[in-house]
């Protein structure tokens, strides 16, 4: 994403929403003005022509008194033209009558037409004179209109000589009511147009400003229009008397005029057009105001060029006040903005330089007491927390490297206390083994082990409770004291006694072992097991994998002084073992299935027509496809054991009694196997001195006072490298090994009785073991040939 | 077993033929207990070339007869061992305790 700084997305928003703001006031408040401008233009405008009608008003109402005050003396004095002609100079001291008369009716007071007329000269005097009898007076408008209407009548405007005037007219009737003529003034049309014209003096044109004055009073065209619509003050000099304001409009091609001329005529405000009215290309709105008592109307146009170049210079300052005011507040936003920014820009640069490792920079110092100052605090707490930290993490990366190098030597030590070589014929023809184990970590709690003493097989596999370090010291701790023990005595059940009561002799009874030790008689196939709760091996006859029933025991390390029980099985030729830990079995994969006992044993038929070795590699493979990515949770230990069979033959055998005969008869057997075997005389001999030693041994001690129990047996065997003798006998448990030897440099006084037989056996033979299986001794002699 | 003897003045030579096995050890006994009675034998030479084989019971027997001479101030001498005999002496430290020719 495109970077945009903080200020320019401040300074557009801001300057956004404040000058829409701005735009929706002003154009409110404008609207408001607007309106309120008009209103008071209008109420101006009403104000002003009817101020301008009751001028007019008053000044012929003035007219029309002063006509009425005289019009009795006049009738009174229609014979007397004196008398009339001073009547007529008293009417004229009315400034604003020009000239006044009497016409009457031809032929009704005097004979034909009588018109006397009185006039300003101009020069402050009065000129009367009579009009000639030829002037048809009673044909003019304002008499007809008077006798018509016998009431008081304003004549419409006419042009007498150069003069434009009206003339006012009140009617004479005789004794009948019948009209005889009348008294009339005429008013010189200019005068009123100098009264519409004239300044206003009333209290309320003092609060005008002159502009509005000089608008109203010098700009406006200020008219009046007769009862008939003639202009009796044209609006301007384009107006002939002659005009109405219809051909008025029709000249000046106005349609509202006309519009407006019919309201007036009509006095229906209602209809009266109070929008613009445009003559000659220019805009004004119209006033007027109706004189009842004359039946004219005076109206105004007030031109709107003025109202509209106020408008708008109005409109232009708001502008410019907005874009003004927008362009400072921009100023000022981006000002502000920087000077908050800035701290931020310097902020930016030392965390990217605490980014790169440097804790020690300096924070920028701030003056200000708002969010970029807490900011800045809260990265100078950041990087102060951050520097422990890391120091922190250097210390423990440091210890945890050094613990992970003590880690991997242990792991190394505790992979060299298992066993490398695995035997396999032909080096050991009876039997080949393999195994593997993985640890859940560097160091685990799995153990196995076997090696090969005397004609036997011994074999530990077993899993350490818990996992780690303690596990792998206790592991350790396992397989020395297996050894150790195993190397005293054979048999797996005394053994595994002798472990648990060790461990818990040690005070590790925290922890338990799960163990299984075995002893593989690598000439008979004899098995022994001694099970302390671990999983049940598993014995594959002839390609049929099957779990071993035994006993269970508890684990060793749990209960002090326990009597492990053992099992006893012969292996037949190319039968397999094979031993395995939990980590097998409890293997689980990520949908939480375990690899179970059942896969185990499909595995196990699957491969058993591999070698050991690869056996053992299929089977992990299959392990680890099935556990997939799960990370190992145990340790994983397998371990694989076929015994080939003995490869010894079965050369004599014999069963004896306590008798000393039957030594003569071993002695003959080993004399006819040697020379069978082509096995020098001397060393034939020496054979025989061994047995004979061993079988008297037996006859003589064995059965104390039960000879009649006696059930003795001896067997030859060889390979032809081994010659090896076997006895057994049924009689008292006694381990001829472990008899004392004589001493033979003492000399003949010192010597002892006895004694010499086993040591004469021993020293013949390569090697001879006891072991007592059941309640029997069995004593196994063995000689390289 | 068989044995042989013969007897000059004070000297009495015994032939041992055969197998000295712990079956044959009690008739030897037998032959040699009197001898060992009779106080004017004062030497005693055991022929042990036709004697194949001894065990620890045979060995017995020479060990009684050489303390036998050893108090009465006689000598017992032991004449041409057989190779598996001489062997079983080796063995069992009796080569030095026994006048062996």
């Amino acid at each position: 994403m495109k970077f945009k700084s903080l200020s320019t997305r401040l300074i557009i928003f801001v300057t956004l929403s404040v000058t829409t703001m701005f735009v929706l006031v002003v154009g409110v408040m404008m609207y408001i003005q607007f309106y309120l401008g008009i209103s008071l233009l209008n109420m101006t405008t009403m104000w002003h022509i009817d101020s301008r009608a009751a001028t007019v008003e008053m000044k012929l109402a003035e007219v029309q008194s002063t006509i009425m005050t005289y019009d009795v003396k006049v009738f009174s004095n229609l014979r007397s033209e004196e008398k009339l002609a001073d009547n007529f100079n008293d009417i004229l001291y009315n400034p604003d009558i020009y000239g006044c008369g009497i016409a009457l009716k031809p032929d009704t007071v005097r004979h034909r037409r009588y018109l006397l007329y009185a006039q300003r000269d101009g020069r402050g005097g009065v000129i009367t004179n009579k009009r000639p009898e030829s002037y048809a007076y009673e044909e003019r408008d304002y008499f007809r209109e008077t006798e018509k209407r016998m009431d008081d009548y304003w004549s419409d405007p006419y042009l007498d000589g150069d003069l434009r005037m009206a003339t006012f007219s009140r009617p004479f009737t005789n004794d009948k009511g019948e009209f005889i003529g009348m008294l009339c003034a005429d008013v010189l049309l200019d005068s009123i147009c100098d009264y519409l014209k004239a300044e206003a003096t009333t209290s309320s044109a003092a609060v005008m400003s002159d502009a509005i004055k000089s608008w109203l009073c010098a700009d406006a065209k200020i008219f009046i229009l007769s009862r008939s619509g003639y202009f009796i003050v044209p609006p301007d000099s384009t107006a002939h008397l002659s005009d109405t304001y219809r051909t008025y409009a029709l000249r000046h091609d106005s349609e509202e005029f006309i519009h407006a001329g019919e309201a007036m005529m009509k006095n229906k405000a209602e209809e009266f057009p109070m929008n613009n009215i445009t003559l000659d290309g220019k805009d004004y709105t119209i006033a007027y105001s109706y004189i009842p008592s004359l039946g004219w109307t005076v109206a105004a146009l007030y031109p709107m060029e003025l109202f509209n170049i106020l408008l708008t210079l109005c409109l232009l300052l708001v502008l410019v006040m907005l874009v003004g005011g927008s362009a400072v507040m921009v100023v000022v936003i981006y000002i502000i903005v920087r000077r908050s920014t800035s701290p931020l820009k310097l902020l930016v640069r030392a965390s990217k330089n605490i980014a790169k490792g440097d804790f020690d920079v300096e924070m920028p110092r701030l003056n200000t007491h708002d969010e970029v100052s807490t900011l800045r605090d809260s990265f100078e707490d950041m990087r102060l927390s951050l520097k422990d930290y890391v120091s922190q993490l250097q210390v423990t990366t440091a210890q945890n490297e050094r613990l992970e190098q003590e880690l991997n030597i242990a792991s190394r030590i505790q992979l060299a206390m298992l066993p490398t070589s695995f035997p396999h014929p032909p080096e050991v023809p009876e039997v080949s083994i393999y195994s593997y184990l993985k640890s859940a970590r560097e160091v685990g709690g799995d153990l196995y082990d076997f090696f090969i003493r005397g004609g036997h097989l011994h074999f530990v596999i077993g899993d350490v409770s818990g996992k780690g370090t303690p596990a792998a010291m206790i592991m350790s701790v396992t397989i020395s004291m297996f050894r150790a023990l195993q190397r005293r005595d054979v048999v797996p059940e005394r053994t595994m006694n002798a472990l648990n009561n060790m461990l818990l002799e040690r005070g590790l009874s925290d922890m338990f072992v799960t163990l299984m030790v075995g002893d593989l008689n690598l000439a008979t196939g004899e098995l022994s097991m001694c099970n302390a709760g671990h999983n049940p091996p598993m014995l594959i006859h002839e390609g049929k994998p099957q779990y071993m029933q035994m006993h269970t025991n508890i684990p060793i390390g749990v209960l002090s002084g326990y009597h492990y029980r053992p099992d006893h099985f012969v292996m037949a030729r190319d039968e397999r073992l094979l031993l395995y830990t939990d980590g097998v079995t409890e293997a689980g994969n990520a949908n939480d299935d375990m690899f179970g006992e059942g896969r185990l044993l499909a595995a196990a038929q699957k491969y058993n027509n591999k070698e050991v070795d690869a056996f053992i590699s299929s089977l992990v493979n299959d392990l680890l496809g099935f556990t997939g990515d799960t990370p190992q949770s145990d340790d994983i230990t397998l371990m694989l054991l076929q015994y080939h069979g003995s490869g010894q033959i079965l050369m004599r055998e014999l069963s004896f009694a306590d008798n000393m005969s039957a030594v003569t008869s071993a002695t003959t057997m080993i004399n006819e196997v040697c020379e069978q075997l082509a096995i020098a005389p001397d060393v034939s001999m020496a054979l025989q001195l061994a047995l004979e030693e061993a079988m008297v041994n037996i006859i003589n001690y064995a059965h104390a006072d039960h000879a009649d129990n006696a059930d003795n047996a001896f067997t030859i065997t060889s390979d032809g490298k081994v010659i090896n003798f076997t006895l057994s006998d049924n009689g008292i448990a006694f381990d001829p090994t472990q008899a004392a030897m004589p001493d033979i440099t003492l000399g003949i006084e010192q010597r002892r009785e006895g004694g010499l037989g086993i040591f004469l056996v021993k020293k013949i033979m390569d090697s001879v073991t006891y072991r007592r299986v059941g309640n029997r001794n069995i004593l196994t002699m063995k000689k390289h040939l | 077993m068989t044995t042989e003897i013969t007897r000059t003045d004070d000297l009495v030579t015994i032939i041992l033929r055969g197998r000295l096995d712990t079956p044959s050890t009690p008739e030897v006994e037998e032959v040699i207990t009197p001898l060992l009675a009779d106080d004017s034998i004062k030497r005693m030479a055991i022929d042990c070339s036709e004697m194949s084989y001894i065990t620890s019971s045979g060995l017995r027997i020479f060990v009684t007869m050489q303390k036998h001479f050893l108090r009465i101030g006689g000598q017992l001498t032991l004449l041409h061992l057989t190779p598996m005999v001489r062997s079983v002496f080796d063995m069992t430290g009796f080569s030095s305790i026994f006048t062996i020719e």
